[in-house]
């Protein structure tokens, strides 16, 4: 028997065997509206003072720790809603447009406004986007469901399941927990809502 | 002519003859040796091929083979003798012909390209800014900003043959005279076109409702007063302070004349200072950061200057902390790209829709901050059809006035192609259309773009600043109706703004001085534009100019020039080193003493004018005690910040650079409280062994020398 033969009857055993690696924990980032050279041109792009790129923790995470896909695109319409449903989703287009209309029923779906939301989950406690409602009414999964929902974090989005009050609630007090000083400078310079990392160029 | 081989290996072929120096002896390469191209000279002299393989070619092609084989080998076997068995000896000798053309070949080259790069030279426009060093007194440079601008003194209309280099923005770098920007320290900025004003444009801008240039400067001999002290940058937060509260408290209830008055004159006062700052801003903004710029000022020091030139605006810019002065700067530079690219494409879109021709306007360095609106006169013939939608435009409607009609004020001829793009004259089937400017807009303002000049009515954009300045003065200085003085008064005002705001108008007083003051820099320094557009651009904009303080600005470069001569002057006098010289000891104070001991010790010199300085004999214990503070401090500083930014130092940022700087600290006779924890942070937080093991190094070197108490210990750095 050849070598080539042993291989063919080695690889189903090694298929069946269960995969231990250990997945603590699963971060997705999502940007909305980000052509796909540009993460790869500001990856490439070393900063000539740090050494490093000017991306140095996407460039640390994915490019050196992780797995990069080239090429990958939504073979969609390049509105934000259909096209986040596809990446989420991986299935079919059920959602054609930023807002939609059904003749029949007269009912508008309008699924990037999130007061709507906000204002139906405080009053209703509906707590899902409109995207996500119709996408369960077609009993398509999305990513997120693939883990339990006390397990899943998630922020301000489209497709989004619920809001996560007590985690604002912790998270706003934190963020504006700073000395009085730094809140000078802040109001000064203008606050931001974003993540706390700073840049800095020292020569 | 002899060519040596570029290869090593080949060395051992060659020996000149001592009876012909003009020959070589070259023997073959190895027979195995890679293959390539063989060159032509060798091809035609008809031997084998497989002799010459590996050869480099450009060193063959000179030579013409005359004789090969191992009879000629056996007469010179002592030049062989170190190279391989396989071999075959040739001679070769220089060939006259084609030595002498590859000489007239490479002579003709070397022509071209110095041709090349003197035409390249010569057609490339010169940088409207630079930066240059120019050292002064004992161990400290004056970093000068310098811009091209046009003479207007010469009252030439070619703008190009009379521009000349002026002064604009001046910093004192006290570099304690070596080149190391780790102990530079950055002191006074002067804005070299900014005057003292004359007694008349110091009465005039009392005068309430005065809302008109009251002369201007010609000469300026005197030494500039700094704009800024960037080793106290606070120092002018509590002297506004101060001032606000004395209006508020002291001027305010002494009636309505006194109120207005002296409320006018601090208006003027602090809108002619906001309006030279934005002018150096824009020169900052477009200076181009080329090798060149930022070896004579560091990326570091250009955004300390930027940023704190910038929050100087600001109630209290002056008391954020350094540590925060390159986020301010990211954050300020990319809002700038946002609302110009926001502004632009928006009245693009208004031109486009009311058939409109849309010009942006910007200097070879920098993003268009400027646009022009033209309309084409053979337009203007089928007006009837037109449709006007003036929002965001704030002009009146071209397609209806009559005035453009009979147009007979500046126009200019452009060609465009069929697809209505603007083409070189030239350009076969190019048509030729006369454009009437309609109005000069300023991108830079927050939202909208702001109206500047309107070429059908000069004084449309003059009305609007005068009826808001009016509406302001009659409001606080005649009614006395202040923000704070009256909560009912701030919550309508307030919300009045929001709302107008909203609807396009521009509310923001000093935005709308920031886009003026960048208008009149851009058109000193600009010199693309037509010289006429640009005469009756500056015309128009000269409108606007309603603080009596202002200087006209066909007088600003002579200003600029006169003053930096009296700077430097100055610089390096003995008035001026003895100056430096007790800012050095001020310094060491903050660094050695504690700040209740400072304050007394800062009153008292109030009363004994401080310790003599000798500037003739500058003190070397002195600047070697500073140097090693500044550099401890530069390197806490480092630290600090990589820290700050992120959860790993060197994830972000060299690993190499920031061991430097443990190790620097660590070798350091200054010892500093923050330096053992700032240590064991970077020692915690990062991945890369060898900055690990620096970092551990640096805590057992600091362990074994650290006292366990010590009451001499000099005080937290930065303090």
């Amino acid at each position: 028997m050849t070598r080539s033969a042993h291989g063919i009857l080695i690889l189903p055993f090694l298929l069946a065997l269960p995969l231990t690696a250990e997945v603590k924990r699963v971060v997705i980032i999502k940007l909305d509206g980000v052509p796909e050279n540009v993460l790869e041109r500001e990856l490439a792009r070393v900063d000539p003072i740090t050494h490093k790129s000017t991306l140095p923790w996407i460039d640390r995470a994915f490019a050196q720790g992780g797995t990069r896909i080239d090429n990958f695109y939504v073979r969609a319409i390049s509105l934000s809603t259909p096209s986040w449903s596809l990446l989420d989703t991986g299935q079919h287009l059920q959602i054609h447009g930023n807002a939609e209309f059904d003749r029949y029923t007269g009912h508008v779906y309008d699924y990037m406004n999130f007061f709507p939301f906000y204002l139906s989950y405080a009053r209703w406690h509906k707590v899902d986007m409109p995207g996500v409602e119709v996408l369960d009414q077609q009993k398509i999964p999305q990513l997120i469901d693939r883990f339990p929902y006390p397990a899943a974090y998630q922020s301000f989005q489209l497709y989004q399941r619920g809001v996560r009050w007590e985690t604002l609630k912790e998270a706003l007090p934190h963020h504006f927990s700073h000395g009085f000083r730094e809140l000078l400078d802040e109001w000064t310079i203008g606050f931001e809502l974003g993540g706390k990392s700073k840049s800095l160029t020292i020569a | 002519m002899l060519h040596p081989l570029p290869n090593e290996r080949f060395r051992c072929d060659f020996e000149r003859r001592s009876s012909s120096p003009a020959k070589l002896l070259v023997s073959s390469l190895p027979l195995q040796a890679r293959p390539f191209s063989v060159p032509r000279v060798i091809k035609k002299s008809n031997h084998a091929l497989s002799t010459f393989r590996a050869a480099p070619p450009k060193a063959l092609e000179d030579f013409e083979i005359v004789q090969r084989g191992l009879a000629f080998r056996s007469r010179i076997d002592r030049v062989f003798s170190g190279c391989g068995q396989r071999e075959t000896p040739v001679l070769l000798v220089p060939r006259p012909s084609i030595t002498l053309k590859v000489e007239v070949v490479r002579l003709l080259q070397s022509a071209l390209v110095t041709l090349l790069i003197g035409a390249g030279f010569l057609s490339q426009p010169p940088q409207s800014y630079r930066v240059e060093s120019e050292p002064v007194a004992d161990g400290t440079e004056l970093v000068t900003f310098f811009g091209r601008l046009h003479n207007a003194a010469s009252g030439s209309q070619d703008l190009r043959s009379e521009e000349i280099d002026v002064p604009l923005v001046a910093v004192l770098r006290d570099s304690l005279g070596d080149g190391d920007p780790a102990n530079d320290r950055l002191r006074y900025v002067w804005i070299l076109t900014s005057t003292q004003p004359t007694p008349w444009q110091r009465a005039a801008s009392a005068l309430s409702f005065g809302f008109f240039r009251a002369g201007s400067k010609r000469h300026a001999n005197r030494v500039p007063s700094p704009a800024l002290d960037l080793a106290s940058p606070s120092r002018s937060v509590y002297s506004n302070l101060f001032s606000d509260g004395l209006q508020a408290l002291e001027f305010d209830p002494l009636g309505r004349a006194i109120r207005s008055t002296t409320r006018t004159y601090r208006g003027n006062s602090s809108d002619y200072g906001k309006l030279e700052v934005f002018q150096a801003l824009a020169t900052l903004d477009n200076l181009d950061r080329d090798p060149t710029n930022v070896s004579v000022l560091p990326d570091s020091q250009f955004r300390e200057i930027y940023s704190r030139l910038s929050l100087s605006t600001h109630t209290f810019g002056g008391l954020v902390r350094e540590r925060q002065l390159s986020k301010y700067y990211d954050k300020r530079t990319s809002q700038l790209q946002q609302t110009r690219g926001h502004n632009w494409d928006l009245l693009r879109q208004r031109a486009e829709l009311n058939g409109l021709i849309f010009e942006p306007l910007a200097l070879a360095s920098g993003t268009p901050s400027e646009a022009l609106l033209w309309i084409a006169r053979s337009d203007l013939d089928a007006r009837a059809e037109r449709h006007f939608d003036g929002q965001f435009l704030g002009i009146a409607d071209p397609w209806t006035d009559d005035r453009l009609m009979h147009w007979t004020g500046y126009t200019q001829l452009r060609y465009f192609d069929s697809d209505h793009q603007p083409v070189p004259a030239w350009t076969p089937g190019a048509r030729a259309e006369e454009l009437i400017p309609l109005a000069l807009y300023n991108l830079d303002y927050p939202q909208v773009p702001l109206l500047l000049a309107d070429f059908r009515d000069s004084l449309h954009p003059k009305r609007r600043e005068m009826l808001s300045q009016g509406a302001a003065s009659m409001v606080t200085g005649v009614l006395g109706l202040t923000r704070f003085g009256n909560p009912e008064f701030f919550a309508a005002d307030a919300a009045f703004a929001f709302v107008r705001g909203r609807h396009g108008a521009a509310v923001n007083r000093s935005a709308r001085l920031e886009a003026y003051s960048e208008a009149r820099e851009f058109l000193s320094v600009d010199s693309s534009l037509d010289p006429a557009l640009k005469m009756e651009l500056q015309h128009q904009l000269d409108h606007l100019a309603l603080n009596p303080r202002e200087n006209d600005v066909s007088h600003e470069a002579n200003l600029a020039r006169e003053q930096y001569a009296a700077l430097l002057r100055y610089a390096e006098s003995p008035r001026g080193a003895a100056k430096i010289e007790r800012d050095r000891r001020k310094e060491l104070e903050a660094y050695t003493h504690p700040r209740g001991e400072r304050f007394f010790v800062a009153l008292g010199r109030v009363f004994t004018r401080g310790p003599h300085v000798d500037p003739e004999k500058p003190d070397p214990i002195l600047h070697a005690r500073l140097d090693a503070y500044r550099r401890t401090a530069y390197n806490i500083r480092f630290l600090d910040q990589i820290l700050a930014s992120s959860p790993s130092p060197d994830v972000v940022w060299d690993a190499g650079a920031i061991s430097r700087s443990v190790s620097a600290l660590t070798s350091d006779t200054i010892a500093d409280p923050k330096t053992q924890r700032i240590v064991s942070q970077v020692c915690a937080r990062s991945t890369d062994a060898d900055l690990v093991l620096t970092c551990l190094r640096a805590t057992q070197a600091h362990a074994a020398t650290a006292q366990p108490s010590d009451a001499s210990a000099p005080i937290a750095l930065g303090q």
